[in-house]
């Protein structure tokens, strides 16, 4: 397969999923804790377990407070922090049987940057609640 | 036009430095004739003059969304004795495009900066060519 242009990707957010504006990249990390289990006598080698997974969201791009979005973002850390946010991302976008990744997350923090000599910008810290669901539209 | 600043940009200057399509008459009341293209200055155009549009562009794009950076350049050619009136002509251009609104076709302004001016005197002896750049931003 060959590789995958990252302009083609899509981030929404919401309930009714909508396309957030200004961003211009998104990380999303997995980790799942790793338990070591081993006993006495079981050698050199450890052996170990799965054990919990979690995820975790950063979205950055250029600050836009007209976007209904951005703005949902940013009321969930500032007027309701705890709120629960629903997002998407299309990373060969919407159409039908393209691959999705979705969840729920909380809003850790967000960072606000106002510079003389370049575009305002804005970075958002999320944290999942929840499975990381890996489908397709 | 979408997918490129440069022709939109170009114009939205242009209007600038002719509102209600005559030369700006601060410009002209410090010896500048009128501003041109840079591959279209008239024959014999007499000095000083300014020419536009050699720009360097760039994306800067956001998801779902062009955008283009501009590395833009504007260029005052002067014959009279002495810089102050090309410093003169740098202080009227940062008036009408630093930090002001450019009316688009079609794209959204962003930011017009001013970045930087270099005087440098022509070969020729005779001419004060001042190269005046300028940061600007446009999406789609």
């Amino acid at each position: 397969m060959a590789a995958t242009p990252g302009y083609l990707a899509i981030l929404q957010i919401g309930p009714t999923p909508t396309t957030i504006t200004g961003i211009k990249s998104v990380d999303v990390k997995v980790q799942g804790d790793i338990y070591e289990v081993t006993a006495l006598s079981d050698g050199q080698w450890k052996k170990k377990i799965g054990g919990l997974a979690d995820y975790t969201l950063a979205f950055s791009g250029n600050l836009d407070m007209t976007d209904a979005e951005q703005q949902a973002l940013q009321a969930a850390i500032i007027t309701s922090p705890g709120t629960q946010v629903q997002w998407v991302i299309a990373p060969k976008g919407t159409t039908t049987g393209n691959p999705k990744y979705s969840g729920t997350v909380l809003l850790k923090g967000q960072s606000i940057k106002f510079a003389v000599n370049s575009e305002e910008q804005v970075s958002f810290d999320l944290e999942g609640t929840g499975p990381l669901v890996a489908s397709t539209f | 036009m979408t997918q490129l600043a440069s022709i939109e940009v170009q114009a939205a200057i242009y209007a600038k430095l002719y509102p209600s399509g005559s030369f700006d008459s601060t410009l002209a009341s410090y010896g500048f004739t009128g501003a041109f293209d840079w591959r279209d200055v008239p024959q014999n155009q007499p000095f000083d003059y300014i020419t536009l549009g050699d720009s360097i562009e760039s994306p800067n794009n956001t998801l779902g969304r062009r955008g283009y950076n501009l590395h833009y350049t504007i260029h005052l050619w002067s014959r009279q004795y002495g810089d102050l009136p090309s410093l003169q002509a740098v202080a009227r251009l940062n008036q009408l495009l630093d930090q002001q609104p450019l009316t688009l076709a079609t794209q959204t302004h962003v930011y017009t900066m001013f970045n930087q001016s270099l005087p440098v005197a022509d070969p020729d002896g005779l001419t004060l060519h001042t190269a005046l750049s300028y940061m600007i931003y446009t999406q789609e």
